[in-house]
């Protein structure tokens, strides 16, 4: 990918994160999470992981979530379990729902209602 | 609904995650894609279908197929436009949310799939045929690899929509295998008084 493509994916997706103390992260995701911005998601990921004990990912505001960005969450959950770390999801965005939904995703995941609630929580 | 699941922000725009600014896609500056449009009368002989009867308080809406057609270059930077038109096609013809949700993702999950084994400097094709019933979608292209139909990708395709097939074509340009998938998504039709 050039380096043009990685500036122009950042159009797409959004990622913004927050300390909530020492131990934990919250990952805001906004817009469309397909092929081309997946791999900005994980290694965004990855990097929170290995920072914070738990990392909360808020996906209200995402607009598409394709199978791409399906294997990113899935693999960073992946990792934060052999990780000891907690991956909590925020998900409110009906598409996204419907995406864990319909390919059987959802029970992988640990869910919050929302971010205070998934913040607070002790690993 | 937004149809079309849209971010923008433009350059230098620090404003918060959910700054909107005019919803041109990103994307659509990319690639040329050619649109041709068709709309013909349901009774236009089809593979195989019977005219449709002339039923009692048939509107001419009912009986139109619309044909949509893209061809472009086999790109990722395509396949946000192609899901778009997709939910969008889905939108008009009056499907439920979940179902224009689950078109836009197989269309992407397909698309996604067969750019990631094409042939070297292939074209796409992509037709979706609107019933009232039901969109078909038929990707076409030369492909350099297998199509990989033991992953999770295409049981997830399988799971989003109400049918794929596969069909081998002509041999395509340079000896490449040539094929044609074609998805079907019914509308399952929103609940109407």
């Amino acid at each position: 990918m050039t380096k043009v493509d990685s500036d122009f994916t950042a159009d797409i997706i959004g990622l913004q994160v927050a300390e909530h103390g020492p131990d934990a992260r919250v990952v805001t995701v906004t817009g469309e999470v397909d092929t081309l911005t997946a791999p900005r998601l994980s290694s965004f990921l990855t990097t929170q992981l290995a920072a914070a004990r738990v990392v909360v990912v808020d996906l209200d505001g995402v607009e598409f979530l394709g199978s791409a960005g399906l294997s990113a969450l899935f693999e960073a959950n992946e990792l934060a379990v052999r990780e000891h770390r907690a991956l909590r999801l925020v998900c409110h965005s009906r598409i996204a729902n419907r995406a864990l939904e319909a390919t059987a995703l959802r029970e992988h995941f640990t869910f919050a209602d929302t971010v205070p609630e998934a913040v607070k929580d002790p690993l | 609904m937004r149809p079309h699941g849209m971010l923008l922000r433009s350059e230098g725009d620090s404003g918060g995650p959910c700054s909107r600014k005019r919803r041109v896609h990103p994307y659509r500056r990319r690639g040329p894609i050619t649109v041709t449009y068709v709309e013909r009368d349901r009774s236009t002989p089809d593979s195989g279908t019977r005219p449709a009867a002339p039923s009692r308080e048939g509107s001419s809406r009912e009986r139109l197929v619309l044909v949509l057609e893209l061809r472009t270059a086999a790109s990722t930077n395509v396949i946000p436009t192609i899901r778009t038109v997709a939910a969008d096609l889905a939108a008009r013809a009056d499907f439920d949310l979940d179902a224009i949700d689950d078109l836009r993702m197989a269309v992407d999950d397909l698309c996604a799939m067969v750019v990631r084994i094409a042939a070297d400097k292939t074209g796409l094709r992509c037709a979706f045929t609107v019933r009232p019933e039901r969109i078909e979608v038929d990707v076409e292209i030369d492909i350099a690899d297998p199509l990989p139909t033991g992953s999770f990708g295409w049981r997830v395709l399988e799971c989003l929509t109400d049918g794929v097939s596969v069909l081998s074509l002509p041999a395509g340009s340079e000896g490449h295998d040539r094929v044609c998938i074609t998805v079907v998504k019914q509308a399952v039709r929103a609940q109407r008084p």
